[in-house]
């Protein structure tokens, strides 16, 4: 070896990735650097030669035109010429996508399940993904859209309000405008929070009332409802519910004609302590387009007011989670939450990451079925271990790994 | 049965204490097996056999369901028995609520 070579890491070693992307026609890679995971351009290295006579240091690029092996790298710079000092991989820096939302950096969850390299890859896909919001409602005022952060016009269509069976899915609750929030809020509007759905297309149907109650009938209806939309306009579906009770025909039924229509149904699997999952999320043991939700906390432990049990798929953040509320008086606002943002916790908030999740996943492979997507969704998920399965289920999504 | 103040959508809600439960007053939800275009007798037969004062809810849509009320006098448990016991029907249950 050339004197003045200086032997990269010990543990450097290739990592298999799942789709290769490219920088300049080459394939990129990933290797472990320094006890870090970096991209690196495959057969492309980096010489640094002392130039003759002088002190300075010039820098060139060499191809190896073989995968990374730094010593076959190390021949050919030697081939090119002496005086070198180091040689070392071309490493990539992605800038990732971060949005204006002022109150982004506030937005622990999106870190820790790694939405911003994810939003490298996929925004989302307007025109073809519907995702479908099954709660309390979206902030209105004379039937108008209120709320700075869930204002835009295209993003947003306004469902049918089973409750009081007319037009207007007004929140009179605060719970469907916070879940909202924390999957389809407007990203990059230089306003409050970003949405893990950049880029979307929103159905919200109110089938919860000021009360937090829903039902086996107004559930069905909204399933009906997306479903009826998405064959229409013929967009894959993803229905996220933050809600759950006993198993019933009807309940079953419904999530049953969901999975006939390739939805993906993303259920929370409720705050009971450590007891049992409830319905509709515990079906995901039978039905597999449907995918229990349960909640970590921001040290990325299982949060103590979750259900649990073997129906558990993935994990996401729920616990003080920032997203939108309503900006008028609410039932929520009794209980002390403030109107516009503040911090919710529940299996109700991890369940809306999972849903926009699922929706960046049929964005990116539009042939996915909905069992696909779930089971994309647990093969990338950040391992919680040795955390209980029934608790944590496969591990924390991971918005990069399951878009590459 | 425990009463509880709570109502969804105008109706008293109730405690089912077998199922663990709330649900809406006295309404049961029916499912015939087949579609009503196909079984308008089926639909005819269900609701002469629900009890004198029973109030439809919803009518049966196209998919066979359909929503009662029962009159209080009712004995809700015998009539969903009765009910399942028809050969045209599919389910029949309690109208069950779920919370956040």
């Amino acid at each position: 070896m050339a004197e003045g070579y200086e032997q990269p890491n010990e543990d450097f070693q290739e990592y298999p990735v799942r789709t290769p992307r490219t920088f300049q026609g080459r394939r990129v890679i990933k290797i472990e650097w320094e006890g870090n995971s970096v991209d690196a351009v495959d057969g492309l290295w980096v010489v640094g030669r002392k130039a003759r006579g002088s002190e300075e240091i010039r820098i060139d690029v060499i191809s190896t035109d073989e995968p990374v092996d730094f010593a076959h790298a190390s021949k050919a710079a030697k081939r090119a010429g002496s005086g070198v000092r180091w040689i070392e991989p071309v490493l990539l820096d992605w800038v990732a996508a971060a949005p204006n939302d002022p109150r982004f950096s506030q937005q622990w969850a999106l870190d820790a399940i790694r939405a911003s390299p994810g939003w490298d890859v996929c925004k989302g896909d307007p025109a073809n993904v519907l995702l479908a919001i099954l709660d309390s409602g979206l902030p209105l005022v004379e039937g108008r859209l209120c709320h700075p952060d869930l204002k835009n016009k295209g993003r947003f269509l306004l469902g049918r309000n089973w409750i009081d069976d007319d037009e207007e899915p007004m929140d009179d609750n605060g719970h469907g405008t916070h879940v909202l929030g924390i999957a389809a809020a407007v990203t990059d509007n230089k306003v409050g929070v970003a949405g893990l759905l950049w880029e979307g297309t929103v159905l919200v149907v109110k089938t919860t009332d000021s009360h937090g109650q829903s039902s086996s009938l107004t559930l069905r209806s909204g399933v009906r409802e997306a479903i009826a939309l998405a064959r229409e306009r013929n967009m894959r579906l993803v229905i996220n519910y933050s809600a759950g009770g006993v198993d019933n025909h009807t309940k079953r039924a419904a999530i049953e004609e969901a999975g006939k229509a390739d939805a993906v149904f993303v259920a929370a699997a409720g705050n009971k302590n450590g007891n049992p999952i409830g319905y509709p999320a515990a079906y995901s043991q039978t039905l597999n387009h449907v995918i229990t939700v349960g909640a970590v906390d921001r040290e990325l432990q299982a949060a103590k007011f979750s259900s649990s049990g073997p129906q558990m798929n993935v994990v996401a953040p729920g616990v003080d989670i920032l997203s939108t509320m309503p900006n008028y008086h609410v039932r929520a606002n009794n209980e002390g939450f403030h109107p516009k943002y503040d911090l919710m916790s529940g299996t109700s908030m991890a369940a809306p990451f999972v849903a926009a999740l699922a929706a960046l996943i049929r964005a990116k492979y539009p042939d996915f079925s909905a069992e696909q997507v779930r089971d994309r969704m647990e093969e990338t998920a950040q391992s919680l271990s040795p955390q209980s399965a029934d608790w944590v289920g496969k591990g924390l999504i991971d918005v990069e790994q399951a878009l590459l | 049965v425990k009463r509880t103040e709570k109502q969804f959508r105008g109706t008293v809600v109730q405690y089912d204490s077998v199922a663990h439960a709330n649900h809406v007053g006295n309404e049961v939800i029916i499912q015939l097996k087949s579609p009503l275009a196909e079984n308008d007798e089926a639909r005819d037969q269900v609701l002469r056999e629900l009890p004198r004062h029973t109030k439809v809810q919803q009518a049966f849509d196209s998919s066979g369901l359909a929503v009662v009320a029962l009159p209080r006098s009712a004995n809700r448990e015998a009539v969903v028995k009765k009910l399942r016991n028809q050969s045209s029907v599919a389910y029949a249950e309690l109208h069950y609520l779920d919370t956040l």
